[in-house]
């Protein structure tokens, strides 16, 4: 019986905008098993990125409960959603969001300043995440000297820095043309069967989630509907 | 690659800000350092001039006090002569020396000094484009007194600082010559110097400066015979026994000898003791400025640090808000309050150490100037001693000048305070920053 990484239960949030309460997300209900890779559609405000920003720990949910790993994250102190945020998930963001005063390769070791890792051990599995994403040699660019892809990619790496359980990526592939949008999903897909890494991804493009193993659709904040995909990218992989 | 690198890459990232916030705390830290070193020398000189003047003034008492028993004896005043054409002289009207004895003979008389003195020179004559003037190119004035080192020691009547040594008594053919006759006929200790036909030894040379520059002191006696006035004195001076018999052997002279010219020192008495209490009110003064200009520099000081301070807190406000986003990427990475607020606090204080660094150049460099410009009263309180320096007695005020140079301590001081001034002003925006919520600080854009 698979093992599961993530479960929300009755997830509910209300955005007040302008003395307005708008629901965001409405009593969802949400089970991911480990090394899934799922995609999660739906129209612009829908609850996408509201979804992963509770399911990342950046957020909080007016109602209902997040259990990430076996441990309940909806009710604990900033301290330690700080340390679940930097061990257990990868954020890939749609704009990337590398910091741009610092080379590719500091990029990936900013996540593992501070756990312990020494300058060597941090500057070596740096060096070696970004092989993995196929950016060797580019160590030292500076992220306005890489493509829109390289520079998803240095993110992906990045995101992988600590070895998470879990991957969220948001939009990863919204500011991308189509080729380059292929290979970063090929990308995860390849982490997601090599490493078994489970990866969440928000997208609206409906030929990347078709590459993902499951596609959730949102609507309104509600769940409307699963759609099993079977193994579409993993052979496409194995070719 | 750490919190230091970070922050390093920021601070080069926005120069221009930067500088900026360098120059103002630059400038800050400079007064801080500049304007106590501007009082401190301020007070040094007040100080300086107060010893100085107080031992001028001690001296002028003392050379008062000295003559105070001396009346002077003479038959006019002297007058230039132009009927020779090549010695020109004082012609002073002489005095018969027989009188020594009657004065010396006189109640309440100490001691009685007579002297003999005669200048000599050439009459030039200079032509210019426009005009035709002659002058007087005094080569030496003979001086003729008694050589009696008792009444040296209790009258002064050589000058102190010599080279060689003063003649003997009755040392008849020796003379102590000034530095001009020494320069002018290049004669020193043991030459020998022609005067009007006599050849004299040199024993002494003054090194005092003034008219004693041009004196020859000889013996009495060989002046009388080089001047062709034997029995002839030119001027007799008095020294009564105490202070309660100036005024009586004053008006003995006066009456026994109407035709002479008697004089006390009472009024130069007068005068010093006025100069005294000049002095003392501009002192008063002195201080009581000094107490105001500290307050003012203190409000000053104050003023320029806590703007700086201000304009730190604002840069840093912006910079926090113009981050945000960043801010929101290293939470989402896993970075804490704690590391966030330390992010920018460092930048903080890394910028005001460079600002400290500089006011400590310009401070250290630049406060004689920067001193007076922010507090002009201190250039005015340096002025009072300049303008008491255009008086007489107190010439010395104008070889002093401000020379404001912060000692090291005060330079630290000044460092430490930017830092901290730095550290503070950006402790409130790097607070704000890491209370920013994630989820608010990745959508700012």
């Amino acid at each position: 019986m698979s093992e599961l990484i993530l479960k929300a239960e009755q997830l509910e949030k209300v955005y007040k905008i302008g003395g307005r309460r708008v629901l965001a997300l409405s009593g969802l209900n949400l089970q991911v098993e480990r090394g899934e890779f799922i995609s999660v559609m739906g129209p612009s405000g829908s609850g996408k990125t509201t979804l992963l920003n509770i399911l990342g720990c950046l957020d909080k949910p007016t109602r209902g409960k997040v259990i990430l790993d076996g441990v309940d994250v909806t009710n604990l102190p900033e301290k330690s959603l700080y340390e679940i945020r930097r061990y257990k998930i990868g954020f890939v963001f749609q704009t990337f969001n590398l910091l741009p005063y610092l080379t590719a390769i500091e990029n990936v070791e900013l996540p593992m300043e501070g756990t312990g890792k020494s300058k060597d051990e941090r500057r070596k599995r740096a060096h070696e995440l970004l092989k993995m994403v196929g950016l060797s040699g580019r160590e030292e660019h500076m992220p306005h000297q890489l493509s829109a892809g390289e520079q998803q990619r240095v993110a992906i790496a990045r995101a992988l820095a600590n070895n998470p359980a879990i991957i969220l990526a948001d939009e990863p592939t919204g500011n991308l043309d189509s080729k380059n949008s292929y290979q970063i999903v090929r990308l995860l897909g390849k982490l997601n069967i090599d490493q078994g890494t489970t990866i969440i991804m928000a997208t609206h493009d409906r030929r990347m989630a078709s590459l993902t193993d499951k596609i959730l659709f949102l609507r309104d904040g509600r769940l409307l509907k699963k759609v099993k995909k079977g193994t579409h990218l993993a052979e496409k992989l194995k070719k | 690659m750490g919190a230091f690198t970070r922050a390093f890459r920021n601070i080069s990232r926005r120069k221009v800000r930067v500088l900026l916030v360098v120059i103002a705390l630059g400038f800050s830290i400079a007064v801080f350092i500049s304007v106590p070193a501007g009082i401190k020398a301020n007070q040094d000189i007040t100080q300086a001039m107060t010893e100085k003047y107080q031992e001028n003034l001690a001296r002028l008492m003392e050379q008062i006090n000295r003559t105070a028993l001396q009346i002077y004896v003479t038959a006019g005043m002297p007058s230039i002569s132009s009927n020779q054409q090549t010695y020109q002289t004082f012609q002073i009207p002489l005095i018969d020396e027989s009188i020594v004895d009657e004065i010396r003979a006189l109640d309440g008389v100490q001691d009685v000094v007579p002297f003999l003195m005669k200048a000599f020179g050439e009459k030039k004559t200079e032509q210019t484009a426009t005009s035709i003037y002659t002058y007087m190119d005094i080569y030496y004035i003979i001086l003729g007194v008694p050589f009696n080192s008792t009444l040296d020691d209790l009258y002064f009547i050589f000058p102190c600082d010599i080279e060689g040594r003063k003649p003997y008594d009755g040392e008849s053919d020796a003379v102590l010559i000034g530095l001009n006759v020494s320069r002018r006929f290049n004669v020193g200790v043991g030459d020998t110097l022609d005067i009007n036909g006599t050849d004299f030894r040199v024993v002494g040379v003054s090194r005092s400066s003034g008219l004693e520059e041009m004196m020859v002191y000889m013996d009495l006696r060989e002046a009388q015979k080089i001047l062709n006035a034997e029995g002839k004195v030119e001027q007799i001076m008095v020294v009564a026994k105490d202070l309660s018999y100036v005024d009586k052997v004053a008006n003995e002279l006066k009456a026994k000898y109407p035709y002479l010219d008697v004089s006390t020192y009472r009024e130069q008495r007068h005068t010093a003791e006025s100069m005294q209490q000049q002095y003392e009110d501009m002192l008063q003064k002195l201080a009581a400025n000094l107490g105001q200009i500290k307050g003012t520099a203190k409000q000053v000081t104050l003023i320029s640090l806590v703007a700086t301070g201000s304009m730190v807190l604002f840069t840093m406000l912006y910079t926090v808000r113009e981050r945000t986003k960043e801010i929101g990427i290293m939470k989402a990475l896993g970075f804490t309050n704690w590391n966030i607020m330390t992010q920018f606090v460092l930048e903080g204080a890394i910028i005001s150490l460079m600002g400290g660094i500089a006011g400590a150049a310009i401070g250290s460099v630049g406060a004689p100037m920067l001193a007076t410009l922010v507090l002009p009263q201190l250039r005015s309180n340096l002025g009072m001693w300049s303008s008491h320096g255009g008086h007489s007695s107190a010439p010395w005020a104008s070889e002093l000048s401000v020379v404001a140079s912060p000692d090291m301590q005060l330079i630290l001081v000044g460092i430490g305070i930017a830092v901290l001034l730095g550290a503070l002003g950006s402790l409130y925006p790097a607070w704000r920053a890491s209370r920013i919520r994630p989820v608010e600080a990745l959508r700012h854009e």
